[in-house]
């Protein structure tokens, strides 16, 4: 391995010193990837790191807007991989590969003054592709002459020396701290309300268990009062039983000597008294029965006395009243049969006066009627039966005014005027036959007839 | 300059946005790598985007246009 060299990954191997044809091309040759062999003495070798590389920047620069600031920034670069970048690389730092960082961020510190005024700070702060587009376009072709590439340009901090940065953020910041007071009140009321209202449920629900502690305590006192009670009452309703059932026992032994009274006492004394008292009814209804008998036959024996006496009595009464009534009787017949009489006796004058009136204008109606019609029987038989009442009166009249004296009291009497009708009727009979018998007779005949019959009554 | 290593025609990706006249950045795949190399274009072209390389004008600088 003495003339054998094999670069690592990330170094270029630079050999110096052999003849090199070509144009165009470096004059020496760059290895990469592989070994290579060199010859001792003729030629020369060197190795380039290619690995990242860094260099740190502190600058004061001004914007775009002309606001100063004071950047630091890191810058990551390397030797560009192709030959041209390594040939251009090696020329320049081979010797001083450890100076690199220094030399490159001095070059970089006036690139980055321009890259910054190309800038405002709104986009340095936000745009990265702002960034990188100035980078590009301030050190590209600068860098590339060095035969570097820069990887990024990293802005770690600025610093604001004219407060424009927090200027810029004080209304976000306000607006901010606005939201987060904001929801900080928000949440304490939230957080408040929520804590009154459990405190109220805490209240409510110790409420409620004191109410449901103090009605199961309440229970407890009314069960333990009652199971104190239970005692004594179980003992008192037993000695009321005991007593009942004692009170029952003593009825029962009164019932039973009351039974025992009853039959050995009071059912003899009974027996007793009603054989005594009937005898006193047999004996009392034998006085009775005799003494009744004695009484009603006593009183028969008055009765009998008193209505024969009664009876003669009634009887001597009968007769004299029957005696007065018959003395008054014949006075006041005698009295009147002379009213009678006399009134008979003008009667009979006053008749007799105007028959013969009536007479005498009867005969000559009646003839002048028979002569006419030439129906006397009719005529007369006519004329005595309406005249019969006064034929009996003037009988009667005759009786009244003959001073009879009746024998046989009152039925005397009407026997005897029984006779005068009989008489009249016989007077009217014998009176029709004699009418009947001569057919034409006259009237003054039959007149003085009827007279003398009625005188004859009379006598 | 080796043509395995030859950049034109190569396909690359913009990681700084190009502005025309104003250099950006695009990411190439060489030597088993990738490396940033500086590109110019004469249209402005975002970031992120696809482009292709048309020259190269430095040892790190490219010319690149949109696909």
């Amino acid at each position: 391995m003495l003339f054998w060299h094999v670069p690592a990954p990330n170094e270029a191997l630079l050999i110096s010193g052999s003849k090199r044809r070509g144009q165009g091309g470096p004059e020496f040759r760059i290895v990469t990837g592989h070994g290579c062999f060199v010859l001792p003495i003729k030629q020369k070798w060197r190795v380039l790191s290619l690995s990242l590389r860094e260099a740190e920047i502190v600058e004061d620069v001004i914007t775009k807007q002309g606001i100063r600031l004071k950047v630091r920034a890191v810058t990551v670069f390397k030797v560009g991989d192709d030959p041209a970048s390594i040939a251009n690389a090696a020329r320049r730092f081979l010797a001083e590969q450890t100076q690199i960082e220094s030399l490159v961020g001095r070059i970089f510190a006036g690139h980055l003054r321009s890259i910054i005024g190309g800038l405002t700070v709104e986009e340095i702060i936000s745009d990265r592709d702002r960034v990188a587009q100035e980078i590009k376009d301030g050190c590209h072709t600068e860098m590339e002459k060095l035969g570097l590439v820069v990887d990024g340009l990293a802005i770690q901090e600025v610093e604001d020396t004219t407060g424009y940065i927090n200027n810029l953020a004080a209304p976000h910041s306000a607006a901010v701290a606005s939201q987060a007071r904001i929801a900080a009140a928000k949440a304490d009321e939230e957080a408040t309300q929520r804590e009154q209202e459990a405190a109220a449920l805490k209240a409510q629900y110790i409420r409620d268990a004191s109410i449901s502690q103090a009605g199961y305590s309440a229970e407890v006192d009314r069960a333990k009062a009652e199971a104190a009670q239970a005692g004594p009452l179980a003992q008192a309703q037993a000695s009321q039983n005991v007593i009942e059932q004692q009170t029952l026992l003593a009825q029962r032994q009164a019932e039973l000597a009351a039974q025992k009274l009853e039959a050995e006492v009071r059912r003899p004394a009974d027996a007793e008294a009603y054989k005594q008292r009937t005898l006193a009814e047999a004996a009392r209804d034998t006085v009775k029965m005799n003494t009744e008998a004695e009484v009603y036959r006593k009183v028969q024996l008055a009765t009998a006395d008193r209505d024969s006496n009664k009876l003669s009595v009634e009887a001597e009464s009968l007769r004299r009243r029957q005696m007065a009534e018959a003395d008054a009787d014949a006075i006041k017949a005698s009295a009147e049969g002379n009213a009678q009489a006399a009134k008979s006796l003008a009667d009979g004058e006053a008749y007799k006066v105007r028959q013969l009136a009536q007479a005498d204008s009867d005969s000559i109606t009646v003839r002048a009627a028979s002569l006419a019609s030439g129906n006397q029987e009719l005529i007369a038989a006519k004329q005595l039966v309406d005249n019969l009442p006064e034929i009996v009166a003037a009988a009667s009249s005759a009786i009244g005014s003959s001073n009879l004296t009746v024998l046989n009291g009152g039925e005397g009497l009407n026997q005897l005027v029984a006779q005068v009708v009989a008489q009249g009727l016989s007077v009217y009979h014998s009176l029709r036959q004699s009418v009947a018998a001569p057919a034409a007779k006259n009237g003054a005949t039959h007149a003085a007839q009827e007279d003398g019959n009625a005188e004859a009554v009379a006598v | 300059m080796s043509d395995d290593h030859e950049l034109v025609g190569r396909v690359a990706t913009v990681t700084v946005p190009i502005r025309p006249g104003k250099p950006g950045e695009v990411v190439l795949s060489v030597r088993g790598g990738t490396e940033a190399f500086a590109a110019w274009a004469d249209e402005a072209i975002t970031k992120g985007q696809k482009v292709v390389v048309v020259d190269q004008t430095g040892a790190r600088s490219v010319q690149v246009t949109t696909l």
